[in-house]
């Protein structure tokens, strides 16, 4: 933290090479979270470059006794949700994967097929559930990144996990082990 | 603990990144079948996650172009110098602007006099006096302020003269041509002509007789 302090303290300076250094530093944290929530690498990168921007533009806002990393994490959801808003008529889920077979699906088809239905949740579930097991942020970061209770993460977590398991079953998805779910 | 308080305890324990059971979760999902199918693919959900979390991600800046990422955005971004440099050449330039804003204001609304002052001259012009009234200032200039008193005091009480009659100067009351008449002084409107409009070659032709007649000229 202390060097993170160090680091914004040079960038505030002006240097050219702390703001690399900045960008080094945190470009796949801002940019993995961009990409799980909007779901598309050129709108990540887009929106990526657009929350460096605006973090800079704000960096002398930024309070040295908090950690940088929830404080870039806010801006990065702000522009993702800025973004989402942008193509709200384009559904995140582009692809009706409900006619699929039952088959015995690899690990990365299993993180792919994830990856479309985090997609598919509302987006105060997916930022939460991108935050949580993406990021491995608490809850109390998760609630204050979002501007809301504590308890309400709790609740978004436990619905988005619902419907994911859910929608895993209803595609009768098997694990690797070939064992299939099936409906109760 | 029924299907209710499994559920509860789903919810209680779903900031748990990797949890287990309890004993009296697993002894209810053990009798019940829909409360273990749950709790499968509550199973399954985790290990989508690993998988999830563990599969590689695009490489940032590969979908844009080639040129690194970094230097991309640190060159968009401005030092606080040149931020000041920015900011100081945008107050010079609507500074420059206000200037030429207000000094176009003032051309465009100043007095016609202002605009024109050789119109002003003209009318300031000095008219010269005629020879009896100069000879007259002349004498007064030279002649004690007693007999100046009292000429100012003759003078006041002349009698006030009136209006010439007869005819103006034709140059001051003429008007201009019109587009499409013609500039012969004979077809110029006579200044006592009382409807004032010009007066044609035919009317003047029809009427001509009358000039003879008439103890004023028709044409001025």
């Amino acid at each position: 933290m202390d060097d993170d302090a160090a680091l914004v303290t040079r960038c505030l300076r002006g240097e050219a090479e702390a703001l690399r250094a900045f960008v080094r530093r945190f470009e796949r944290l801002v940019f993995s979270l961009c990409y799980r929530l909007l779901g598309d690498q050129h709108e990540a990168e887009d929106v990526t470059q657009e929350t460096f921007y605006r973090a800079f533009r704000h960096l002398r806002h930024w309070d040295a006794r908090r950690p940088l990393r929830p404080w870039l994490l806010k801006i990065a959801v702000n522009r993702c949700r800025t973004a989402s808003s942008r193509r709200a008529r384009q559904p995140l889920v582009t692809e009706d994967c409900s006619h699929w077979s039952v088959e015995r699906r690899s690990t990365s088809d299993l993180a792919e097929e994830l990856q479309r239905l985090i997609a598919g949740l509302r987006p105060e579930y997916r930022q939460s559930f991108v935050l949580f097991y993406e990021h491995h942020l608490s809850l109390e970061e998760i609630a204050q990144i979002l501007d809301c209770p504590t308890g309400t993460v709790k609740t978004w977590l436990y619905r988005a996990r619902r419907e994911l398991a859910a929608q895993l079953q209803q595609r009768n998805v098997v694990n690797e082990e070939g064992h299939e779910l099936h409906r109760f | 603990m029924n299907c209710t308080d499994f559920e509860a305890w789903l919810l209680a324990t779903s900031d748990v990144r990797q949890r287990t059971l309890s004993a009296e979760a697993e002894e209810h999902q053990a009798q019940c079948a829909a409360c273990r199918g749950r709790w499968q693919a509550e199973a399954l959900l985790d290990e989508a996650i690993q998988a999830w979390k563990s599969a590689p991600l695009p490489k940032f800046g590969a979908a844009t172009d080639s040129s690194p990422m970094t230097a991309r955005i640190s060159a968009g971004m401005r030092s606080p110098r040149q931020k000041q440099l920015g900011w100081g050449s945008s107050l010079a330039l609507a500074t420059a602007c206000l200037v030429l804003v207000m000094a176009s204001w003032r051309l465009a609304f100043q007095p016609e006099a202002k605009r024109s002052p050789s119109v002003a001259t003209a009318a300031d012009a000095v008219v010269p006096l005629s020879e009896s009234v100069s000879t007259l200032f002349a004498g007064l200039q030279a002649a004690p302020p007693s007999v100046v008193a009292e000429a100012a005091r003759r003078m006041e009480q002349l009698p006030v003269l009136p209006k010439a009659a007869g005819r103006p100067e034709a140059t001051e009351s003429t008007p201009p041509p019109m587009p499409g008449t013609t500039t012969d002084p004979s077809a110029v409107v006579p200044s006592w002509w009382p409807l004032g409009d010009p007066i044609r070659d035919k009317v003047h032709a029809a009427f001509g007789f009358l000039e003879n007649a008439l103890p004023l000229p028709l044409s001025g």
